[in-house]
């Protein structure tokens, strides 16, 4: 006899769906002291805590998890599903996903990392590459290019080296300084 | 044994590397704009580069360092980071700005 597979819950989204919808807005880190609070970090500027997240299983794809209590101040979470130490110690490192819409909008020429990552590169109307990685460790922001050749480049998110970011047609049109190919 | 770093630049002129400087001395007086390579990282960033981009070498390749007004001071190599970057996932919502 053949078990049949559990069905999913409804609230599961399924993978392929998800991965269009949702983005990384945080990450869980370890945990603090036995009723299952849990060091985090929010990427977005101005996002406010929602009721629910997501976290990424291997098995199961994305399960809901709703915070039971946040502490900013403290840098502190709590999740209903995970309310003591050894539960919460399972979620530990993982990163906290929601939807796209409910993220906040953002300024002029700020961007999210998820809009930046693919873009084509085009200089002088010649396609020359496209984004892979977009390194924000120092004050000036990065571009990390793959270009046809498969090299990597490197060029300063500033106004006098990029001078659109088209995010309808997904192509960044840069304006390099001279002998920036030759690098 | 004499003083190093910050602590040797009260009682001496910070050092900048001369043959960078006559470049970017040239550069100056003809208004050209043109990525300067240097392996110099320790070199301190003065007034007269500002506004220029000088290709650092990181170990590994030359990453391009704008110098903004605020960066005089400072050493080359504080702006071309030596550890590599490992990237964050790829739908992160992370905010960046362009300045």
């Amino acid at each position: 006899m053949l078990q049949k597979k559990p069905e999913l819950k409804k609230s599961i989204l399924q993978q392929g769906q998800a991965d269009k919808e949702l983005v990384v807005v945080g990450k869980l880190y370890r945990t603090f002291g036995v009723r299952g609070d849990l060091r985090f970090e929010i990427f977005p500027p101005n996002l406010e805590i929602p009721e629910k997240f997501y976290i990424k299983d291997q098995k199961k794809g994305f399960i809901p998890i709703t915070v039971e209590s946040v502490s900013e101040k403290r840098g502190l979470i709590r999740f209903k599903e995970f309310d003591t130490r050894e539960k919460a110690k399972k979620i530990t490192n993982k990163y906290l996903y929601l939807e796209k819409e409910k993220l906040p909008e953002l300024e002029e020429d700020e961007y999210y990392v998820y809009q930046l990552i693919g873009l084509d590169v085009y200089m002088d109307d010649k396609k020359i590459g496209s984004v892979i990685k977009v390194d924000d460790r120092l004050p000036d922001v990065l571009f990390i290019i793959r270009d046809s050749e498969g090299k990597i480049r490197h060029l300063p998110f500033i106004k006098e080296f990029v001078k659109e970011v088209d995010l309808e047609n997904g192509r960044v049109i840069i304006t390099p300084p001279e002998g920036w190919l030759e690098l | 044994m004499g003083f190093k770093g910050k602590w040797n630049e009260r009682f001496k002129n910070p050092y900048v590397n001369e043959k960078l400087l006559k470049k970017i001395r040239k550069m100056n007086e003809t208004g050209e704009r043109k990525i300067v390579k240097t392996w110099d990282r320790a070199c301190t960033i003065t007034e007269e580069m500002v506004g220029h981009t000088i290709a650092v070498y990181n170990g590994q390749k030359f990453i391009p360092v704008y110098i903004r007004p605020e960066m005089v001071g400072h050493k080359l190599g504080e702006f071309s980071l030596t550890r590599t970057f490992r990237g964050h996932p790829d739908k992160s919502a992370k905010a960046v700005k362009k300045k």
